[in-house]
């Protein structure tokens, strides 16, 4: 099968990759480079599951072609500890008990880092928009949104 | 097949790609993976080209009263920028209420159109507009209205070896009133939306454009069948009648399907919703 070269920048390290034509930025993240942060909901671009920040936009890694990510910027959930060290948005996640089963974390989580470098202090409205595309099956958001809405405030 | 992929970089290398049978081009991604996904390996592209870095199709600009939107602007884009917010504002609040963020992030006007969704939630608009796409191969391009363009579900006039490069309309006298009733607000494809543009003086129409989209394979312009009410006073009646109207085109086209129960009355209370919105509208100065 022929592959091609894929150069990115992946949470600020260079990163180089084999992979298929028509891959997806979520196949080459979790099954070639074995970053699992990033999640597999629907495959489609429904629920959010799969969300990096791609040039600093938030984007559905599963509706990304990974070859349009030569030469980009890619963020995932990996990049936001420092270490053994959470992010303070990370922090305030587990403060305001907005993880329970976690499927949709990695994703809320970039999508809120999106949302709070274009937009410190957003209002609740923002908020919502900003995590519109991704779903939650068992928080129903209000400690997610409560999160979101203290680390704007840290 | 050799397996291929270009970047194109400007608009020349582009149409030197395409010119090539069997390239298939990839914008945004939204629509195209989301089929790609659903082939056999063996029917997957082989050879793909880019457009997403293609400086030249993310411009918008206006000169004079017609506004040039490039075909690879994004939705997030289109809601931000500032001369659509103080021209045709219309354009942004449809655009904000398309998909989610992620997918207003990625998704492009010009793959929509292509795309020729049925339930696409601008093409109304366009429709509307009177807008026109710019359609470009290598050594020719030639313009189109959108309303030629799109034939059908997924069917569009695009030939190959074309790229849409360009679309644009004019600046309407009167403001757009959309509207759109999805099932839920984030990744909703529209189910039923429409756009009217109404003109009037005191109380006599003056002029009047009525679109409804997904509820036909492509968007249903009803401004013939409203025009009985130009330069005639506004009377309820005459509401009823177009509200009924447009219920009656839609079942010659699309007959009587099984979202009928719901689609039927949806499809009155939304002609009724926007005439009167746009009537409201049509008296500012
Ligand atoms: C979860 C989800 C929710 C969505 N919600 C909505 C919604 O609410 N409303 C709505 O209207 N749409 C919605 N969509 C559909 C989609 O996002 C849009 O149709 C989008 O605008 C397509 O653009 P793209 O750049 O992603 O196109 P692509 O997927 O890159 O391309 C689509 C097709 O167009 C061709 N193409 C692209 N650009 C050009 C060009 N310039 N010239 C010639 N051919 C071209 C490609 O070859 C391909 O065949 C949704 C999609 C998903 C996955
Ligand atoms: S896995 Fe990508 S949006 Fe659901
Ligand atoms: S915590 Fe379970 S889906 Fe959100």
């Amino acid at each position: 099968m022929t592959t091609f070269t894929l150069h990115f920048w992946l949470n600020n390290q260079p990163e180089s990759v084999e992979i298929p034509l028509t891959a997806t930025l979520l196949d080459v993240l979790r099954d070639e480079l074995h970053m699992t942060g990033t999640k597999r909901g629907c495959g489609i671009g429904e629920c959010g599951a799969c969300t990096v920040l791609l040039n600093g936009q938030a984007v559905n890694s599963c509706t990304v072609l990974a070859l349009q990510a030569q030469g980009q910027k890619v963020e995932t959930v990996e990049g936001l500890a420092k270490g053994e060290e959470l992010s303070s948005l990370q922090q305030s996640f587990i403060e305001e008990h907005a993880v329970q089963c976690g499927f949709c974390t990695s994703g809320m989580l970039m999508s809120a880092t999106g949302l709070l470098r274009q937009n410190p202090h957003p209002s609740e409205k923002e908020i919502r928009t900003a995590i519109s595309g991704n779903l939650c099956r068992c928080t129903g958001y209000m400690p997610i949104i409560k999160a979101i809405e203290k680390e704007s405030k840290r | 097949m050799n397996q291929v992929w270009i970047q194109c970089e400007d608009k020349n290398s582009l149409l030197t790609a395409i010119a090539e049978p069997g390239r298939v081009m990839i914008a945004g991604g939204t629509d195209l993976l989301i089929n790609v996904r659903r082939l056999a390996p063996a029917d997957k592209p082989a050879q793909m080209v880019d457009l997403s870095l293609v400086e030249e199709l993310k411009n918008i600009h206006l000169e004079g009263n017609m506004l040039t939107i490039g075909s690879m602007v994004t939705y997030t884009q289109l809601m931000t920028d500032p001369l659509i917010r103080k021209h045709l504002p219309v354009l942004a609040e449809a655009a904000s209420q398309v998909g989610s963020p992620q997918i207003r992030n990625r998704g492009t006007l010009g793959g929509s159109l292509v795309n020729a969704s049925p339930a696409a939630d601008m093409a109304p608009l366009w429709i509307l507009l009177k807008a026109q796409v710019k359609l470009e191969s290598f050594g020719k391009e030639r313009i189109l209205l959108v309303e030629d363009f799109l034939l059908g579900h997924q069917k569009t006039m695009l030939a190959p070896g074309e790229v849409m490069t360009e679309i644009r309309c004019l600046i309407p006298k009167k403001s757009v009133i959309y509207q759109k009733i999805g099932r839920r607000n984030a990744a909703a494809i529209a189910r039923l939306n429409g756009c009217c543009l109404l003109d009037r003086q005191e109380d006599t129409v003056k002029e009047i454009r009525l679109v409804i989209g997904a509820a036909t394979p492509t968007p249903l312009d009803l401004q013939k069948d409203c025009s009985g009410w130009i330069d005639k006073p506004w009377t309820i009646e005459r509401l009823d009648e177009v509200a009924s109207q447009a219920m009656r085109r839609v079942e010659e086209i699309s007959g009587r399907r099984a979202s009928a129960t719901w689609k039927f009355p949806a499809i009155e209370n939304l002609v009724r919703r926007l005439l009167l919105d746009a009537w409201a509208e049509g008296g500012k100065q």
